[in-house]
């Protein structure tokens, strides 16, 4: 963990029902600056890594489209999580990345989707 | 008579006398002496030889600082480092600070030939980058400005924002960037220097082993990317682009308008501040957009050789060379399941997809195949 001191960040990201882990993630290198996990199943590096190749692939896709679009969030369902990554910071070009992995059987997408979003936006600028 | 190089068999002998020496260099010698140091909870500076002369600075066993002289330093304008709890010694050569955004250029800089046109930062958000599109003043960009510091009060302050998030993460990039550079596998260490001055700039205290197998995924990337781009590899902006707009970040806008002919990704961290290893990463992504070329490849975006890939007779590119028109794909080629990325297109020279293509696939997922890397097989 690069930065401990954002484990702060994290820790509302705990709340969601179903939370396994929650990294704050640099979009431009894939460093991990901070994780938290619930569980030990899921390595973070590779989570974060995923997270900030998917963003990088989405934002060769915004630039290709180029429709003056930011990207807000992505879901992704897989059989048993819900992988959700946030940008962090209005910055139209995302730097820091807030990555939530949590038990799709115990999570309601929509009130995760909610609270990821006002956990970024508690997040004063 | 041997096959094996001579070089190498006398690497493989050194490699049987020395335990720990490897064919591939030192850099495992100098992660052992940072292991050590860290078990010993050691404090000091540790000078490092070779491609990049710089130093390892510890305290109480982690690293507190990191500086090479082939990567740029924390930028004075990030530094608003008392905030962050991070000292600055007075007398620090000053000839060896970065030029960062707002921290660097002379005032009043002009464009360097090749350039786009004036000095620009930051495009505005949702800006486009056109083909044959170039600066215009008051128009997407403006001149670049610091950020007002934070006011400084001296002690270590928890990441409560998103700007003092970033600014911790740009310093402690610096540091990272500084180490990976110095891993390399031609540095060799000195004798560790036990001392208790505080180093030029501190960060946050950060373990041995996290930075280590940070550095490790790092220069996994770097030897994916390679077949593509390295951090010396010469770029240039393409004279001619296939899209009728593109959408660029502010970090890629401020690329695009210093790329200059033989501008290289280090050339351009070393111009702005940012990370080697993070600017090295954007004019990748550049690339594959098709706004910047690699010099001497005659492959569009996405379509990276790979290593093992022969190159044939007559097909290696002249210096200065570029790829001829029909060379790269065109707004109405089908670009296969990712289009985006050059992961599924085929190049449009004839090269119907195979193995190459797969490897470029891979590249796109440059980070997630690093961490991947960490626990299969390497090499």
């Amino acid at each position: 963990m690069i930065l401990p001191e954002a484990d702060e960040l994290l820790t509302p990201a705990m709340a969601i029902d179903g939370f396994r882990l929650g990294c704050l993630v640099d979009a431009s290198t894939g460093m991990i600056l901070a994780s938290l996990e619930n569980s030990n199943a899921l390595s973070p590096p590779t989570a974060a890594a995923g997270a900030a190749d998917v963003v990088n692939v989405l934002a060769l896709l915004n630039g290709k489209l180029a429709t003056g679009e930011i990207l807000e969030d992505v879901m992704i369902t897989f059989s048993d999580s819900f992988f959700m990554v946030h940008p962090v910071g209005r910055d139209p070009g995302p730097r820091i990345l807030l990555l939530v992995v949590a038990d799709r059987h115990r999570t309601n997408l929509a009130l995760a989707h909610r609270a990821l979003r006002d956990i970024c936006a508690s997040i004063p600028s | 008579m041997s096959q094996v190089p001579r070089r190498t068999r006398v690497r493989q002998l050194a490699e049987s006398v020395w335990p720990g020496r490897t064919v591939n260099g030192y850099a495992n010698l100098i992660a052992a002496r940072l292991r050590k140091l860290g078990d010993e909870g050691g404090t000091g500076v540790l000078p490092v030889t070779g491609h990049g002369d710089g130093a390892i600075y510890f305290r109480g066993g982690q690293v507190v600082y990191a500086e090479s002289g082939r990567t740029p330093l924390p930028a004075p304008s990030l530094t608003g480092l008392a905030a962050l709890g991070l000292a600055e010694v007075p007398g620090f050569p000053a000839g060896r600070r970065s030029a960062g955004p707002g921290g660097g250029g002379p005032p009043g800089a002009t464009a360097q030939p090749g350039d786009l046109g004036p000095r620009i930062d930051h495009a505005a958000p949702g800006d486009h980058a056109r083909p044959g599109d170039h600066a215009r003043p008051g128009g997407p960009g403006q001149p670049a400005t610091s950020s007002p510091g934070p006011s400084g009060h001296g002690e270590l302050v928890a990441a409560h924002s998103v700007a003092r998030l970033a600014r911790t993460l740009a310093v402690t990039e610096a540091v990272i960037d500084a180490v990976t550079e110095l891993l390399a596998n031609d540095s060799r260490y000195a004798k560790f220097r036990h001392s208790d001055d505080p180093p030029p700039v501190q960060v946050r205290p950060i373990p041995v082993e996290t930075l280590l197998a940070e550095v490790q995924r790092r220069h996994e990337v770097l030897r994916q990317l390679a077949p593509v781009i390295t951090p010396d590899s010469a770029i240039a902006r393409q004279p001619s682009l296939d899209s009728p707009a593109l959408q660029v970040t502010q970090a890629q806008w401020a690329l695009l308008v210093r790329a200059g002919q033989g501008s290289t990704p280090r050339g351009l961290a070393m111009h702005l501040g940012g990370s080697v290893f993070g600017t090295t990463i954007e004019v990748y992504r550049l690339v594959e957009l098709g706004l910047l070329a690699v010099q001497g490849e005659p492959l569009g975006p996405g379509e990276a050789r790979g290593p093992g890939e022969p190159r044939g007779p007559g097909e290696h590119p002249g210096p200065g060379q570029r790829e001829q028109p029909g060379q790269r794909q065109g707004p109405g080629r089908p670009t296969g399941p990712s289009g985006l990325n050059g992961a599924g297109q085929q190049a449009a020279a004839g090269r119907p997809g195979g193995p190459a293509a797969g490897r470029r696939a891979g590249l796109a997922m440059s980070f997630i195949r690093a961490v991947s890397g960490e626990r299969g097989s390497d090499g």
